[in-house]
């Protein structure tokens, strides 16, 4: 207490206000750092670890070749039975007399102690039985049980695997009467993981096969557009000519078109699942953000001063707001082979009769059915951030033009385009993030089938779904890709706008 | 007959008709299929656009063999607990950095900034196992847990308090209340509106959530909607009908909620960029 009473009244007053801010910031701090920052390192760590459901080594000892005899073959069925325990106890005896006997054969006596040792091993069968189901569990892991006995084998196997630090008993209680048990190992390998996703044949025959004029048109070609995009008012760089940004615009969305669909058809056969990945997500990021500029022509469209315009914009943010495993299914329902637009075609005679479109299985369609959910979907909220930048631009100038005699696309092209540059820039920005985002369309159109699976829905396949096998440290290590790629587009959009282009 | 900037406006409500009809199309395909009967082929070499024998006899499968109500219960509660613990702690942080000078500002503002880089995507396989680590997996509050932090709406709220009056405060703080009390009973009631915007934004964050629920809730019975779609269509195996009548069934609830809150969502995104 002296120490409070030898400050003066201002240090006091100094030190309160420090103890209550941080009072204030401690319980949003502490959640931030559990569940946003911990998770970045931890998640490098994890990425060089190989993580997974235990594969227990099966010894699979009896059962595996009493399995043969028929499916419903049960071990303590037998041992129950009076047969075989004569049966036991005859060959125990006669065991015992051929090992006393001089007289008897060695191939006698190996034999009798071989079919003693079986049928001990079947009479034992409750407790084998026991024990050869615990291994089955922990091979097949992703294991339901009842509460009761379900604790007690989990119980069993901590106490076995108590001394191992790198394998874990997980149990959770899932509905009334059921506990979920998973056993999980984890092991350095270190690289191992990078290595599979960047380096594997499709890269290999890249590099060796004359392919590098595709890799020199992309990077010259993403180079130009970004050094176009940041050039400008921000960096004092006029050289380019405003009037033609559309048309840049429709040039690059055009080549990005192009030089995806020349990508995928030369590699397409080759690909391993995680640069598949990689690739589809670079494809949706290639061909949604310069389609999604789009939106401001529609923007512009409903920025008009006409009667029944607020109702326009309503409609078309319906689907921004539906929630996207909503829409997904919405359009499931037109996409399918039985849906409304294979049904439209037909009507409208593209389509032979008896014949239809898969348009979600088919693998080199349904990245662009997905892609265009996607891009459907957004064109609603950048509508919205559109429409915030045109309030910005002036009246006065749209006025002065048309009375100059501008036609609507000179209008477009040479007064909204220009003044939007900088909101373009940032929604771009904001749809590149998006599209490396994607995860619930593909997840209700397709379920990553019909090479669609992007990296973050490789991320969830492999960790989480019942088929991919609980590889969380190989998730890891794409999620740490992943988080690279967005993070640098996100320090981008910072840098450009400050912190205001999210607040 | 018509004038040029007659001709011009027709023009240009067509446009916007058909514009409509693009982004509509497929909700009344859900809408049609999910009214279709049984006997009724959803797929024709002509489409039908209006059933041909209309029946409520997908709704009643829906709601006798899918606890969809459950689904809508679980979305209810989650979406609830989603919005009050945002709402409460985005406005904790951001009264005191809009309010106190303390030491560490700069650095505590870029912590509460930086994670808006990190993708959540990129978070999940951790978070998960923290979840898991605190014996929370299947339950409601894991969903909500690593959510809790609206970053966005503490950097809303922070600019809300940051325009408070002083004199409001020292009057309060004369009378002799503590710091908690102003917080709650004078500060909060004055930022009203910034609140209300950020639990509607919050609203639909977690009314749509899907990822996560879909990966941390493993009984079927806690399904918020999004994810019990997909348990329904494992449900019905690509029967349209039901999946139809269901998507439609958990629409309502959103488009009713936008329709009376309009105004904030606008103000909501744009704000989103202009700051």
């Amino acid at each position: 207490m002296t120490f409070w009473h030898d400050l003066n009244y201002k240090r006091k007053l100094e030190l309160r206000k420090n103890a209550v801010s941080y009072t204030f910031l401690l319980l949003p701090l502490l959640l931030l750092a559990v569940f946003k920052f911990y998770p970045i390192f931890r998640g490098i760590y994890i990425s060089f670890l190989d993580y997974n459901i235990f594969k227990h080594p099966v010894v699979g000892g009896i059962r595996r070749f009493l399995i043969q005899f028929g499916d419903n073959f049960s071990i303590s069925k037998l041992s129950g039975s009076p047969l075989l325990l004569t049966l036991l106890t005859v060959t125990g005896a006669c065991m015992i007399v051929s090992l006393r006997s001089e007289r008897a054969s060695w191939i006698v006596k190996i034999s009798l102690i071989i079919l003693f040792a079986v049928f001990l091993t079947v009479i034992a069968g409750p407790v084998i039985d026991e024990t050869m189901t615990e291994i089955n569990y922990t091979v097949r892991q992703d294991r339901v049980l009842p509460q009761q006995s379900g604790q007690n084998y989990a119980n069993v196997l901590k106490s076995r695997y108590e001394d191992k630090e790198n394998i874990k008993v997980y149990t959770e209680e899932i509905g009334e009467d059921k506990l979920h048990i998973e056993v999980v190992k984890s092991m350095w390998i270190g690289t191992q993981h990078y290595r599979r996703m960047f380096i594997n044949r499709k890269f290999q025959r890249f590099v060796s096969g004359n392919y590098w004029y595709l890799l020199l048109l992309a990077v010259v070609f993403l180079g130009g557009f970004f050094l176009y995009m940041f050039s400008g008012e921000e960096f004092q760089f006029n050289k380019f000519s405003f009037s033609t940004f559309p048309i840049k615009i429709l040039v690059f969305t055009l080549l990005a078109v192009l030089l995806t669909v020349t990508w995928r058809h030369l590699f397409h056969s080759e690909a391993s699942l995680f640069y598949q990945g990689m690739e589809n997500s670079l494809t949706y990021v290639l061909v949604v953000p310069p389609l999604q500029i789009a939106s401001v022509l529609v923007a512009i469209l409903v920025n008009q001063r006409i009667p029944g315009v607020r109702l326009f914009r309503t409609l078309f943010y319906v689907p921004v707001i539906s929630g996207v495993v909503i829409i997904g299914y919405t359009w499931k329902m037109v996409f399918s082979s039985t849906g409304l637009l294979n049904g439209l075609l037909h009507s409208a005679g593209l389509l032979a009769s008896g014949e239809t479109i898969a348009w979600l299985g088919n693998s080199s369609l349904a990245l662009w059915v997905v892609m265009f959910v996607t891009f459907w979907r957004g064109i609603g909220y950048y509508m919205i951030l559109y429409l915030a930048g045109l309030q910005g631009v002036s009246k006065d100038v749209i006025e002065a033009a048309k009375v100059d005699g501008a036609s609507g696309w000179q209008l477009i092209r040479r007064i909204y385009f220009p003044l939007l540059k900088p909101t373009i820039i940032v929604c771009s920005m904001l749809s590149t993030i998006a599209a490396l985002k994607v995860f619930s369309e593909i997840y209700v159109l397709t379920r990553g089938a019909a090479d669609t699976q992007t990296m973050v829905y490789l991320i969830y396949q492999k960790a989480f779904d019942p088929d991919g096998g609980f590889h969380l440290g190989l998730s890891s290590a794409l999620a740490v890709v992943l988080s690279i790629v967005i993070g640098g587009f996100s320090l981008l959009l910072f840098k450009l706008r400050g912190k205001e282009a999210y607040v | 007959m018509f004038n040029y900037t007659q001709i011009k406006k027709i023009a240009l409500y067509a446009v916007l008709m058909m514009l409509a009809v693009f982004f509509t199309f497929p909700f009344f395909w859900a809408v049609s299929t999910s009214f279709k009967g049984r006997g009724e082929n959803i797929y024709s070499s002509t489409p039908q656009w209006i059933p041909r024998q209309p029946t409520l006899n997908n709704y009643v499968r829906l709601f006798r063999e899918v606890p969809i109500l459950k689904y809508f219960f679980n979305s209810a509660l989650i979406t609830a607990m989603g919005v009050v613990v945002d709402v409460l702690l985005a406005a904790l942080a951001a009264y005191a950095l809009g309010r106190f000078e303390f030491w560490g500002k700069p650095l505590i503002t870029a912590v509460i900034i930086a994670p808006l880089m990190i993708p959540v995507q990129g978070t999940i396989v951790v978070n998960y196992l923290t979840i898991k680590g605190m014996g929370l997996v299947n339950t409601y509050i894991a969903v909500v847990l690593p959510y809790s932090v609206y970053i966005i709406g503490i950097f809303i709220l922070r600019e809300a308090f940051a325009k408070v009056p002083n004199s409001l405060e020292e009057s309060a703080r004369m009378d002799g209340a503590g710091e908690l009390r102003i917080w709650w009973q004078i500060m909060m009631p004055v930022v009203k509106p910034q609140l209300a915007a950020i639990a509607i934004l919050a609203f639909v964050r977690f009314w749509n959530f899907f990822m996560w629920p879909l990966i941390i809730l493993k009984d079927e019975a806690k399904y918020p909607l999004p994810v019990g779609l997909t348990a329904l269509e494992a449900a019905f195996q690509q029967d349209f009908r039901v999946i139809a009548a269901g998507t439609i069934v958990s629409v309502i609830p959103i488009l009713i909620f936008f329709f009376f809150t309009q105004q904030f969502f606008v103000e909501g995104t744009q704000g989103a960029i202009k700051g």
